[in-house]
């Protein structure tokens, strides 16, 4: 059953999967499958046409008032063709390839977007997006305020001394952020080395290389609410790790620095101040003599 | 010296149905055969024998104890079944199964010794089947392995031998050799038990028959007593003649024709 | 033609033949440096884990080699042996050439104990899920065996069997329906553990396998002959004098453990049961005497060296591993069995 569209479609973008879609010129009736999604639209300040979003898609707290179109791993198509969207935005990460085509065969517009790796990536997404809401103004104006404070951030670091960083999603079994993903940019630009590099993506790691890796700084990436002692959150056997040895543990929140969005501008600046204090730790050390390695 | 095998107005039941009471006495190198119909409680009466049924009157006595008291080993090492055999699922040779009746001999991790090979080796030879030792079973026919059950129960070396149906598979130079085995067996002093539908080898191996119908005994005595037309007919229901087996003079069975 | 019975001297040699691919495989784990596809993980060189392993060596090989390295290849050693025995055990009880302990839907409930634990978020400091692992195993335990009498109290082996493999299908519903319960993330966490890793391995669980494979050992090789005589049937061993009974409820008892702790400890990893017992079986035949001990050497070998290209494949799940090995090996079966 083809649904007829609230506003007539007036022009023909391509997305992701190499579809045609049709959308209208200032699509009114927007819905977004993921979390990172929502936010970029409010971000450009088209929040207010939002009529649907997904069920964890809770941020800004405005979005959590919006209708839910299920799960990010199974959206329900009856909830959302029953909001009557004009343009359905999805993620290769996280939404199932399956829905657009769904969605595709009931007339409604869905557009896939596959974010790019790294920084680089979010810049692309948010210009992307900015193209179909009808937002390029305030698309380009995101993408430089985050370019610039990326830029500030990598200025202020470079005077610190250079320090090794491991950015994990998970701790049993390890699994560290490696080349591509936007962690490893942040890193860069907070002048760290990505000391459990092993690898693209996301490789999983043994106790043994960890170990040897020697990171001097832990960034806890998974979701996990913090708890008392991060630094104990590894486990016994972590305790050579000058890391967990320093108390350089740090929990990241999941706004901004779990989703891919221009917050993450402002993330990078929060990352400095926690290797900034990171590095004074272990210069304390270093000069009671205790030594790092 | 204990007697082999007694059964005192033993009774067993198997479910429904009833077996006995029964007496009967084995005595060393000697032969007692027990018939009847199928269902009338053959295969119970070995069960009992080996105490893997307990009486539930009366009494039972294998080598002077009862032998649903006795762990398992040791009823083995005192009699030894001879059964229809299914063909093994696994790859084994003739020898290796003759010499799991020497289990009970052995302890440990039981691995054979000189004396258990000899006595394995002796017993495929005592049915001719000493060509068979290092055969896979699962290729033999079902002549060869009988026989190979057979030498099994005879290198378990114990007194009283129960043997359930095994003449089943066999040829006729099969049958010709267990009776001679079984004459052999007797003249060594054991005692033998033989269930067995084949009546003429009941009348030429053994002194004392046992018919039974329906779990209970409906003659016993010599051969020439009990395997007569009257008493047949009354077990099986079929019509039979009688005449005597030329060499023995013991009887004869043959079904009367139409 | 088949080979004769099985002699001290042919025992004594296989063990010492299996016992010297053990050490063999132990020492190439232990000192190994899997580069291979784990391009930038940081790797100890040989020189330093072989001084460390004699003694000497700096703190930093030390603690690699001593606190991470030997647990764990220990780990591998002792669920490798545990579940090869468990399925040298099994064939010929089951009579069956092709049974794996996992049928006995103990590891099921080992998996599902543990899945359920992690992501509730239970765990006893330093042992993970393992308890309740152990607890969901023995909960499967009881729940099979008590399908599996009839009438009598007796233990039918058929009737194992589908006890199992229903018990195994209604706990694997339960692993499913617990994973599609938790978020993303995690889900994918779960099915990593179910997939098998020794990534975190401690002294402590490898000590606990070990224990539970030397114990099971002691428990059975006395009726290692017993169980030759039940390959052929309960009724040919009752015959001999074997109590049935008694040694399948030993047999089944120590399977059931045996797969408890290593699932607990290792998550679920399969062939092993299946592929190394059956192996020993065509290479040296069919006697349970030396079988048991030779599928424990084997067993611990194999996956002693699962776990090594695991590490080398970048933590690949070891369950992957051994499954990659064991699909070709019955290919080759089946191949073998269609010209014979």
């Amino acid at each position: 059953m083809i649904m007829p569209p609230v506003v007539a479609p007036a022009r023909s973008v391509v997305d992701a999967t190499g579809t045609a879609v049709e959308i209208p010129e200032t699509p009114q009736r927007v819905m977004a499958l993921a979390p990172d999604l929502t936010e970029i639209v409010f971000a450009l300040g088209r929040g207010h046409r939002m009529v649907g979003a997904c069920d964890v898609c809770d941020e800004p707290a405005p979005a959590s008032h919006l209708p839910e179109t299920g799960s990010m791993e199974s959206p329900s198509v009856e909830a959302i063709a029953l909001l009557r969207p004009d343009l359905v935005l999805a993620t290769s990460e996280g939404n199932p390839r399956a829905v657009l085509e769904r969605l595709r065969a009931l007339g409604i517009p869905a557009f896939g977007v596959q974010p790019g790796p790294g920084l680089d990536g979010v810049a692309t997404t948010v210009e992307t997006l900015g193209d179909l809401l009808d937002a390029r103004v305030e698309a380009t104006r995101l993408v430089v305020d985050m370019r610039a404070r990326i830029a500030e951030t990598r200025a202020l670091s470079a005077t610190r001394k250079r320090l090794r960083a491991c950015v994990l999603a998970w701790t049993d079994p390890l699994i560290a952020a490696g080349h591509g993903t936007y962690f490893d940019d942040l890193l860069d630009v907070v002048n760290a080395e990505n000391a459990c590099a092993a690898g693209d993506g996301w490789p999983r790691l043994s106790r043994e290389s960890f170990v040897l890796a020697a990171p001097q700084v832990i960034l806890l990436a998974t979701g996990q609410p913090p708890e008392a002692s991060p630094a104990r959150s590894l486990g016994d056997w972590a305790g050579a790790v000058p890391a967990v040895r320093d108390e350089a543990v740090f929990v990241l929140s999941p706004r901004p620095f779990l989703r891919p969005t221009p917050a993450l501008g402002a993330g990078a600046a929060t990352l400095r101040t926690l290797l900034d204090a990171a590095a004074l730790r272990t210069d304390a050390r270093e000069r009671r003599g205790d030594g790092t390695r | 010296m204990s007697e082999p095998l007694v059964l005192r107005d033993a009774v067993a039941r198997r479910g429904d149905f009833t077996l006995g009471p029964l007496t009967l006495e084995l005595e060393r190198g000697h032969a007692l055969a027990v018939i009847g119909p199928n269902a009338s409680g053959k295969s119970t009466l070995v069960a009992l024998a080996r105490g893997d049924l307990a009486p539930a009157s009366g009494s039972v006595s294998l080598l002077g104890d009862d032998p649903s008291r006795l762990p398992r080993d040791e009823v083995a090492r005192r009699a030894a079944v001879v059964r229809q055999g299914q063909p093994p699922r696994l790859p084994i040779s003739a020898l290796e199964l003759v010499l799991h009746g020497r289990h009970v001999h052995l302890s440990g991790l039981r691995l054979p010794r000189e004396q258990d090979l000899a006595a394995a080796r002796d017993a495929l030879r005592s049915v001719d089947a000493e060509a068979l030792a290092s055969r896979d079973l699962r290729t033999l026919s079902g002549g060869e392995l009988q026989r190979v059950l057979v030498a099994r129960a005879l290198a378990q070396e114990s007194p009283v031998l129960l043997l359930d149906e095994p003449t089943t598979s066999l040829d006729l130079g099969g049958r010709a050799e267990l009776e001679h085995l079984v004459g052999a067996l007797l003249a060594a002093g054991r005692a033998l038990l033989l269930v067995t539908h084949d009546l003429d080898l009941a009348a030429s191996a053994c002194e004392w028959v046992i018919l039974l119908r329906g779990g209970a005994v409906m003659a016993e005595g010599a051969p020439a007593d009990v395997l007569t037309p009257a008493h047949l007919e009354a077990a099986h229901g079929v019509a039979v003649d009688v005449d005597l087996q030329p060499g023995t003079g013991r009887p004869r069975v043959s079904l009367r024709g139409r | 033609m088949m080979r004769g019975p099985l002699t001290a001297r042919r025992l004594g040699a296989s063990i010492l033949i299996s016992g010297m691919l053990l050490a063999g495989m132990l020492a190439l784990a232990l000192i190994a440096n899997p580069r291979a596809l784990a391009r930038d993980a940081p790797q100890l060189p040989m020189r330093r884990a072989v001084e460390a392993l004699a003694g000497g060596g700096d703190e930093t090989a030390r603690l690699v080699i001593w606190r991470f390295r030997v647990p764990r290849v220990a780990l591998a050693a002792a669920t490798g042996a545990a579940l090869a025995l468990a399925g040298a055990l099994l064939q010929p009880v089951m009579r069956n050439p092709l049974a794996d302990p996992y049928v006995l839907g103990v590891s099921s409930g080992a998996a599902l104990g543990a899945v359920a634990a992690l992501s509730i978020g239970l765990h006893v400091a330093g042992a993970g899920p393992a308890i309740f692992a152990t607890l969901g195993a023995a909960l499967a335990a009881l729940l099979t065996f008590g399908l599996a009498r009839d009438a009598e109290g007796r233990l039918v082996g058929e009737r194992l069997v589908l006890a199992g493999v229903v018990l195994s299908y209604l706990l694997a519903a339960g692993i499913m329906w617990v994973v599609s319960l938790s978020p993303a993330a995690q889900g994918q966490h779960l099915l990593f553990w179910l997939m098998g890793s020794f990534a975190s391995a401690s002294g402590a669980q490898a000590l606990a396998v070990a224990g539970c494979v030397v114990a099971s050992l002691l428990l059975v090789m006395p009726q290692a002959s017993a169980v030759n005589l039940m390959a052929v049937s309960d009724e040919h061993a009752a015959d001999a004098g074997v109590a049935v009974e008694r040694v399948k409820r030993v047999v089944f008892v120590a399977c059931a453990v045996l797969v408890g702790v290593a699932v607990a400890a290792a998550g679920s990893i399969g062939f092993v049961g299946l592929v190394v017992p059956h192996g020993t079986r065509l290479a040296l035949g069919s006697d349970a005497r030396l079988g048991l001990p030779v599928s424990v050497l084997c067993g611990a070998a194999f996956l002693v060296g699962a776990d090594l290209v695991s590490r080398a494949f970048g933590e690949l799940p070891v369950g992957v591993v051994t499954a990659t090995c064991g699909a070709p090996f019955f290919l080759l079966l089946l191949l073998r069995r269609r010209a014979a």
